[in-house]
């Protein structure tokens, strides 16, 4: 699998970030050996092995259905834009 | 002209009726000034991690047991990814690939006959928050936004129906009666105004005859049930007129406009999203033993289903089942009165017809109605034995409604008792008799209508307050005597 | 003589028994701090002030004979991922610029409940993404010990700290060997405990299935009386474990004799430096002498675990760092006009690059087309580590395994060449894979800087590892044999 420069484009458009084109040129040849280096993983045979999504699993504790009350949040002073007790975003479309 | 089938299948989206979000121990209060109801883990805060409301699990279970499903031992919650200024975390926690329930099904009668549309599955999921367009009413004129993130994190089940349906009458029907089952569980207030029931639906159109579905297309956050049809109407007849003249139908996700009664285009597949799936590391697997599923499952009210088909065997007509059904509290007023033993279908005539009505006009609902159930089967009492003619009996009940007093308290103070003494009446009747012997020779003739004119002598005579049926008989018996 | 350069237990005692005040231990910690910060730079933010005012109101406690904790008055530094309420945390990050988190971590919950005196927050590599704090968007930390190396990472800055002797304890996150590494490097204890050990609800996520909160100290014991303060259940972390969490402290029993220890081969081969194992296998035929035995081990998936790694942990990062996105803290582009725009140059803004190298590289793992091909495989992979780990603790103790390929390296060494940085972290990988709790201790000197001895143990085996950290303390004497020179160097 090659990881071209538009899946590069690509994939920093899904991620919502911006990346400046000198970075760009360095990021291409490092992502490019990190995802070579990736494939030794090949190596094993894994067909039957199953996935893990954690080292174990654990009884999960579950939440009793019982309101919390909160105190202050810091929202006005942690928010980039504030008004009428709401977070403002800039035009959507 | 190839004739077409409509193939439907519907997603429906339920709040569940908890005091707390999914994940937090925000209350899921509706209304509230914005962004009051939410903490660090709602508003998606570095540092902030979900912990799963048991209830919540506790009502997808239920809908699960309800709509016949396979409760799944395990299940499993995913992250959601694509960035929206209403979705705090930049991902909503949703179950993916391992739901909570698999294959299901619910019953619906069109015209009279049942039909069967199967469920897929059922997954639990968070909702996100709310978005305030500023500067028009609509998001494309908007100079900024305001987010609110009160619903933030709100539980929710998704049904995603089998596309067994075939028209738009079928989807209401669908619709209406999987909200009915999810209110009489207590797990969703059904309120559709609120956004607490939103439907999505999937339209396609195929040659009838045919086997492979046609293109799809996904019409969102429907939330009426006039709206479902409507919307269903419009795509259908959007779909035919491209199909007939040749053209491909375009697999899109669109929005209904209440407004001109038409979808329109939302967005392109092309353009959908790479949500990028994976098991949500912040969560354990959540495993349900059996025993915790049986305990549920003895809990389960009665359903919808199985109600009609005891009102059914008690002699209810269709019609009065179909209203005691509509909310759970009217089944539930009828049932209180069945069983301080009132005789279902007497009972049941009265709920339907004058005490729903009298409710209606002084804005009453059953379950805060001023005449208890037990108040009601009062009221059937003093009818059965004779004491109130129907029309007194109403009279009484309006009554009985407007100042919470029991009927034999209205009775007692009003004096006003029904004549079924027929010593009392015998005598009213020969006086009447005696006062139109011209009439008495008509029915004695055989004019057997003409009674009826001497049954209204004698009720004017009682002020109506003697018993119909009794005052008849003894009109042709003391005719028959002379 | 108690000072500032003693332990926590010592110090404990101490307060205690009022031969010291806190206030003159917390006075004389600034003074030396004052002296050596601009050589290490640990620091983000210091509660210098405050921490001298609380130190006299919990002199006058000890005065009056109030029963306090063990931890009454120590001085404990917090790496700025975990979140002191009302104090910034920054994660090193430009992206949370003038974000003041309104709640506590868990553990600092639990340690303020202590009475600890917080002295402030360290540098990190942003968002803990990093070998060396390089990565901090503030500037570098520096290693105590040849102020032209790097610290190690992430957590450079909470174990230069304490291996500069401005502060008696720290702690630090782990999620590939974050607290371990810069141990080693530093010459300092640092573990990381079990994973589910101790919350993780406050400490701003890298990899949630990975990362770990865990002390560093310069003794075993501090170590423990520290875990033991901030592990057990939490009701905020669906993932911490419900099981008792022990009296690590009072419990702690140096354990040597009879010890069967696995070094697995896999990381004792030519990937460590050969100085780096003469000294591990120093250390392996000391334990020998005093009754353990050792042996060499085949794990073959651990070869593969950073592979692993660089697939499971971007991933999850990717979508842990969607929410910094301008909308409800830290930094916005106030020029973007429209939503889009907003999220790109905020977040293009606020990232820094390696930050940006790893959403890149977990954007794609978990991509349409890819996900099978990455992240099920890098799963199942991790599955075979669980397995291999647990196949050889049905034979051995512990096991054992250098904490780094290599010392300290030079500032800007792995610059260019973010593949080799990653593969300096061999060691330490496969333990969060597997969740398994791990401890490093220094263990001898390489060029005249710390190596580290890495000892682990099965899951919730946390008392183990300490016991036996605890047994190799005893007989190498590390904590007075290994000093910084910047800590020696104080008067």
């Amino acid at each position: 699998m090659t990881f071209s420069q538009s899946d590069l484009d690509h994939i920093i458009q899904l991620a919502h970030l911006d990346v400046s084109a000198a970075l760009k040129e360095k990021f291409l040849p490092q992502i490019q050996s990190i995802l070579t280096h990736m494939e030794s993983i090949n190596q094993f045979d894994l067909t039957h092995v199953s996935p893990a999504a954690t080292a174990f699993s654990v009884d999960m504790a579950l939440r009793d259905d019982v309101v919390v009350p909160q105190s202050d949040l810091r929202l006005v002073e942690n928010a980039p834009a504030w008004a009428d007790h709401s977070f403002v975003v800039p035009r959507i479309l | 002209m190839t004739v077409f089938e409509v193939v439907i299948g519907i997603e429906v989206h339920a709040q569940l009726k908890t005091n707390t979000k999914l994940f937090c121990g925000c209350s899921t209060q509706f209304g509230d000034r914005p962004n009051t109801n939410v903490c660090p883990v709602c508003l998606g805060m570095p540092g902030a991690l979900p912990v799963l409301n048991r209830r919540a699990v506790e009502y997808a279970i239920m809908a699960g047991l309800a709509l016949d499903c396979d409760v799944r031992h395990t299940s499993v919650f995913s992250r959601k990814n694509y960035f929206y200024p209403d979705l705090p975390k930049g991902y909503q926690i949703s179950q993916y690939d391992q739901p909570i329930c698999l294959g299901g099904h619910l019953d619906i009668r069109v015209d009279g006959v049942k039909k069967r549309i199967g469920i897929t599955r059922i997954h639990m999921e968070e909702d996100a928050g709310k978005l305030i367009h500023q500067g028009s009413d609509t998001i494309a004129g908007a100079t900024h936004s305001h987010v609110d993130l009160n619903r933030a994190c709100t539980p929710l089940i998704e049904i995603v129906s089998e596309p067994d349906i075939r028209t738009a009458q079928e989807a209401r029907l669908y619709v209406e009666a999987l909200r009915q089952r999810l209110v009489y569980l207590g797990i969703c207030d059904g309120n559709m105004d609120e956004g607490s029931l939103r439907a999505d639906i999937n339209v396609s159109l195929r040659p009838v005859g045919t086997e492979p579905f046609g293109t799809r297309t996904e019409t969102k956050n429907v939330n009426s049930f006039r709206s479902i049809e409507r919307a269903i109407h419009s795509e259908i007849a959007r779909q035919t007129q491209l199909l007939t003249a040749g053209e491909r139908i375009v697999q899109q996700t669109r929005q209904y406009d209440e407004a001109t009664q038409t979808t329109r285009v939302l967005r392109d597949k092309e353009e959908s999203h790479d949500y990028r799936y994976f098991p949500e590391p912040d969560l354990y697997p959540l495993v349900l033993t059996t025993q915790w599923i049986d305990t549920i499952r003895a809990m389960l009210p009665e359903l919808p289903e199985a109600k009609a088909r005891r009102y059914r065997d008690a002699g209810l007509s269709e019609f009065e089942i179909d209203v005691v059904l509509t909310e759970p509290e009217t089944s539930q007023y009828l049932d209180q009165c069945i069983a301080a033993g009132a005789v279902p279908k007497d009972a049941a005539k009265w709920v339907v017809g004058d005490l729903n009505s009298v409710l209606k006009e002084t804005k009453q609902s059953f379950k805060e109605s001023k005449i208890t159930p037990a108040g009601l089967v009062q009221l059937l009492g003093l009818i059965q034995s004779g004491k109130l003619s129907g029309k007194m009996a109403k009279e009484v009940l309006e009554k009985c409604v407007q100042t919470g007093q029991l009927p034999d308290a209205v009775v007692a103070a009003s004096g006003a008792t029904q004549i079924s003494d027929t010593g009392e009446l015998v005598a009213v009747v020969d006086r009447i008799l005696d006062a139109n012997l011209d009439v008495v020779e008509k029915v004695k003739s055989g004019k057997t209508n003409s009674a009826d004119f001497l049954m209204g002598q004698v009720m004017k005579e009682t002020q109506g307050r003697a018993k119909p049926d009794l005052v008849r008989r003894l009109i042709l018996e003391c005719i028959a005597r002379r | 003589m108690t000072t500032w350069r003693s332990s926590a237990v010592e110090l404990g005692k101490a307060f205690r028994n009022r031969s010291v005040k806190v206030a003159d231990v917390v006075a004389g910690l600034w003074a030396h701090h004052d002296q050596v910060e601009p050589q290490v730079k640990s620091y983000l933010t210091t509660f210098q002030s405050e921490s001298l005012a609380q130190a006299q109101a919990l002199d006058i406690q000890f005065d009056r004979g109030d029963a306090l904790s063990l931890l009454a008055g120590i001085p404990i530094a917090i790496k700025d991922n975990i979140h002191v309420s009302g104090v910034p945390t920054t994660c090193a990050s430009q992206i949370l610029k003038g974000f003041i988190p309104s709640f506590n971590a868990t553990v600092t919950d639990r340690l303020q409940a202590q009475q600890v005196i917080v002295t402030g927050k360290t540098n990190l590599d942003e968002f803990a993404m990093g070998s060396s704090t390089e990565n901090s968007s503030f500037h570098t930390s520096l290693n105590p010990w040849d102020t032209s190396r790097v610290p190690g990472g992430s957590s450079g800055g909470s174990a230069a700290a304490v291996a500069a002797g401005q502060v008696v304890v720290s702690l630090g996150s782990d999620t590939g060997g974050s607290i371990r590494q810069p141990a080693a490097f530093c010459g300092v204890v640092g573990m990381k405990p079990t994973y589910g050990r101790v919350s993780r609800y406050g400490l701003v996520a890298f990899a949630s299935s990975l990362d770990q909160i865990g002390p560093f100290s310069r003794t075993v014991e501090d170590a423990a009386l520290v875990l033991e303060a901030i592990s057990g259940v939490d009701t905020h972390d669906a993932t911490s474990s419900p099981r008792r969490s022990e009296s690590y402290y009072s419990n702690l029993k140096p354990t040597v004799a009879g010890l069967k220890i696995g070094v697995p081969k896999e990381l004792f081969g030519s990937e460590i430096e050969p100085g780096v194992k003469a000294q591990v296998v120093a250390a392996l035929d000391l334990l020998k002498a005093n009754g353990a035995t050792w042996e060499e081990i085949a794990m073959p998936s651990l070869k593969e675990a950073v592979t692993t790694y660089y697939i499971i942990a971007p991933a999850e990062a990717s979508a842990n760092l969607s929410r910094f996105d301008g909308v409800r803290y830290g930094y916005r582009d106030s020029e973007a006009d429209n939503l889009r725009d907003m999220f790109r140059r905020s977040r293009g803004g606020g990232f820094g690059p390696e930050v940006k190298r790893r959403i890149i590289i977990g954007t794609y793992v978990l991509s349409s087309g890819y996900y099978d091909a990455y992240y099920t495989k890098a799963q199942k992979l991790r599955s075979l580590i669980v397995r291999d780990f647990a196949q050889a603790f049905e034979k051995y103790d512990v096991i054992m395994t250098p904490t780094t390929p290599s010392v300290a390296f030079k500032l800007g060494e792995h610059e260019s060449n973010p593949l080799a940085m990653y593969l300096a972290d061999i060691a330490t990988i496969p333990v969060n894979m597997a969740g398994l709790p791990a401890i490093s201790v220094p263990c001898g000197l390489d060029q005249g800087l710390p190596v580290g001895l890495q000892i682990i143990g099965p899951a919730f085996g946390d008392q183990q590892i300490l016991n036996v950290a605890a047994g190799f303390q005893e007989l190498s004497q590390f904590p007075t044999r290994f000093q910084s020179p910047v800590m020696r160097s104080a008067q």
